[in-house]
């Protein structure tokens, strides 16, 4: 059996809205399902649930209509839960466009529900949602949200719903949901031994390694995870290349528009990283699929170290990250181009870039030939270094060192200046020009910090350099 | 825009196959009237439920004279689960049943030991070299979305597109001339579903 183990995104709806605010990136409106739907869809979910938390009948209608515009978007199965009480509700659902509705407090009252709704709609629509407590030795089934505990065992109610014809079982761990410490696995290898039918583990994921033990160990079918997949502490992408490599099967979750990529013999690609804003050209780097894939999804770039032979997040340790603005592709498809925001030096000498002049420049090349002409001058623009800080200033970001800086106050970025000062003064007597250009490039940055710390603005200083050079015209 | 006739014969619910048409730009028209079948030159044959009735249903309704009368004309069909399953000589599900014949073969149920319904992503195993229009732009190995408990045997090999696996190999697509068919949901399959309908809907065969 080559079935693909499932990776399912959960969704809690209240009124037709996700109840916890989603945290991608440019996420127009983070409460609209249909946008979160189109977002998970294209990270590689193979399957999103929905549930609705306040399942009140007064929102039936509600829920409905959510199911409809959600069938409009999306070309991956869906599954929706949530006060499901009978046939008609179920049908409802089915019929505004969901492949399978689950019900679980209301399979508990009347066992009879799921043998009704199996011989109306087909096993394959129907999903018991199971929620089990521990109570000692034993594993029960609760109700409610777990808020009631039954004294039915685990075992047995997993027995029954199979033969009145689940044809899927969601089981919940309440004691391990939220706690983020790992699924309940002897939970699930209860469940496992009394059911045939796929089982999807729920409740506890809190790191890629949790994934694997549930299906490798536990036995299940799918991972449902919400929290981690909202708040952006691991993508559809990340979990899914985990299991991988713990050598569970699962379908590749390759985001939109990265298939295209060609990759060499040894699966990399080139990248060429360029500043979005200045157009200038900071680094020529390699990735394979995974650093490519997790650029696409975290929008930071990554790489892969050809000489450390490892995966790597640019910024990681110096906190230099880049955000990535744009991924394109080359014509032949087989470089790909990163645009970026900067939050600082590309290069690990402490340049902007990696690349510097190995050849005189255009106007040295035209003097030296005689033929003389106004040319570029070499010049630094720190415009780009003024709009990054400041836009770290206006929306902070976590692990940037900008906004450690400016949150420890100007008494603390005037102690750097002064520290990166001495330490160009001695540079330029001690060091090479790379390293006086890192120094030159520390001390630039954080005078950049110290102005922003004070609120000065650029133009201030531009209005002084442009006055005294006024002033030396005249003497001429 | 390219039109297509989507046969709407009282057998499950359709709309998520027209709206993936939709979403690729197709005028997708629901009918069940054997006259709009016969004008189109796309016609998808969709389908979830059983055999039986649902073979009993196209003949009823005069949709399998138009069916036939459009490929007549050079239309190109598209059978979707059930539909693909209709499109063989019969079926084995409650009895003996005969299908549109159209490929060669017989639905027969899942050897003993795989699990039934086969429900999820499973990969799409392509043997030939030579890709067939109906994967074509699709990598090997592709995974798509399975909802089923029957599958068709003893297919013409020439007409195989893909094969899968569960309990043993099966024929997952296959296409004879203008006759094409998927036991998977194209319409639940993400991007690589979304380019087997774009090749349906493409000029190019």
């Amino acid at each position: 059996m080559s079935l693909a183990v499932r990776v399912i995104p959960c969704l809690d709806v209240a009124g037709g809205r996700v109840v916890k605010g989603l945290k991608f990136e440019n996420l127009r409106d983070a409460g609209d399902p249909v946008e979160a739907a189109r977002r998970y869809e294209a990270e590689g979910a193979d399957e999103l649930c929905f549930l609705d938390v306040a399942a009140s009948n007064e929102e039936r209608g509600t829920l409905v209509g959510l199911v409809a515009r959600v069938a409009d978007v999306l070309s991956i199965p869906f599954t929706v839960g949530g006060g499901v009480r009978s046939v008609e509700d179920a049908g409802a659902l089915l019929q505004a466009g969901a492949d399978r509705v689950t019900v679980n407090t209301a399979a508990v009252a009347d066992p009879g529900l799921v043998t009704r709704l199996a011989e109306r709609f087909g096993s394959q629509c129907v999903v018991v949602a199971v929620d089990a407590k521990r109570l000692g030795e034993r594993f029960v089934v609760s109700t409610h949200g777990g808020r009631r505990i039954t004294e039915i065992e685990l075992a047995s109610w997993v027995a029954e719903v199979t033969t009145r014809g689940a044809g899927e079982i969601l089981l919940t761990s309440m004691d391990a949901d939220g706690t983020l410490a790992g699924f309940d696995l002897a939970m699930l290898k209860v469940a496992r031994s009394a059911t045939s039918v796929p089982i999807v583990a729920s409740g506890g994921a809190g790191t890629l390694t949790h994934f694997a033990p549930a299906v490798l160990e536990g036995g299940a079918d799918a991972v449902l995870a919400a929290s981690i997949f909202h708040d952006r502490t691991f993508s559809v992408g990340q979990v899914k290349r985990a299991l991988a490599k713990a050598g569970v099967p699962v379908r590749p979750a390759v985001p939109a528009g990265l298939e295209r990529v060609v990759f060499d013999a040894k699966g990399l690609v080139p990248v060429v990283v360029r500043d979005e804003r200045s157009g200038d050209v900071l680094t020529l780097a390699w990735a394979n699929e995974e650093a490519l894939a997790l650029t696409v999804e975290t929008r930071l770039s990554h790489f892969w170290s050809r000489s450390r032979r490892e995966l790597w997040k640019k910024g990681e340790t110096s906190g230099n990250v880049q955000r990535v603005v744009r991924v394109s592709v080359d014509c032949d498809r087989d470089a790909v181009l990163y645009d970026v925001e900067p939050a600082g030096p590309a290069c690990h000498t402490g340049a902007a870039t990696c690349f510097t002049p190995i050849e005189a420049t255009p106007a040295r090349v035209a003097a030296a030939a005689g033929t003389a002409r106004p040319g570029p001058v070499d010049t630094l623009d720190l415009g780009p270094l003024f709009a990054v800080v400041a836009a770290r200033k206006a929306s902070p970001e976590p692990g940037s060192y900008t906004n450690r800086l400016l949150d420890k106050g100007i008494e603390k970025c005037a102690q750097k200046v002064g520290e990166e000062g001495v330490e160009t003064a001695l540079a330029a007597v001690t060091r090479d020009d790379a390293g006086l250009a890192a120094e030159i490039a520390d001390l630039m940055y954080h005078v950049v910090v110290l102005m922003a710390a004070r609120g000065l603005p650029a133009g201030a200083v531009a209005a002084e350099l442009a006055a005294r050079r006024g002033t030396r015209r005249e003497e001429k | 825009m390219t039109r297509v006739a989507l046969l709407d014969y009282g057998v499950g619910n359709v709309g998520s196959v027209r709206r993936a048409l939709e979403r690729l730009g197709a005028e997708v028209v629901q009918t069940s009237d054997p006259g709009v079948v016969a004008s189109s030159s796309r016609v998808v044959l969709p389908g979830v439920g059983a055999f039986a009735p649902a073979r009993r249903s196209l003949e009823v309704s005069g949709l399998e004279a138009g069916l036939r009368s459009a490929l007549d004309g050079g239309a190109r069909l598209l059978g979707l689960c059930l539909g693909f399953q209709l499109l063989f000589d019969a079926s084995e599900e409650f009895g003996t049943t005969p299908g549109l014949g159209l490929l060669r073969g017989r639905v027969a149920p899942f050897p003993p030991g795989a699990r039934v319904p086969h429900v999820g992503w499973n990969r799409l195993e392509t043997e030939s070299a030579a890709e067939g229009p109906l994967l074509a732009r699709l990598p090997r190995g592709t995974y798509v979305y399975f909802v089923h408990s029957f599958r068709p045997e003893g297919v013409d090999p020439a007409d195989v597109a893909a094969w899968c696996d569960h309990g043993g190999r099966f024929v997952a697509a296959a296409r004879r001339g203008n006759v094409w068919g998927c036991q998977f949901h194209p319409e639940k399959s993400s991007a690589a579903g979304r380019r087997i309908l774009e090749n349906f809907l493409s000029e190019a065969a």
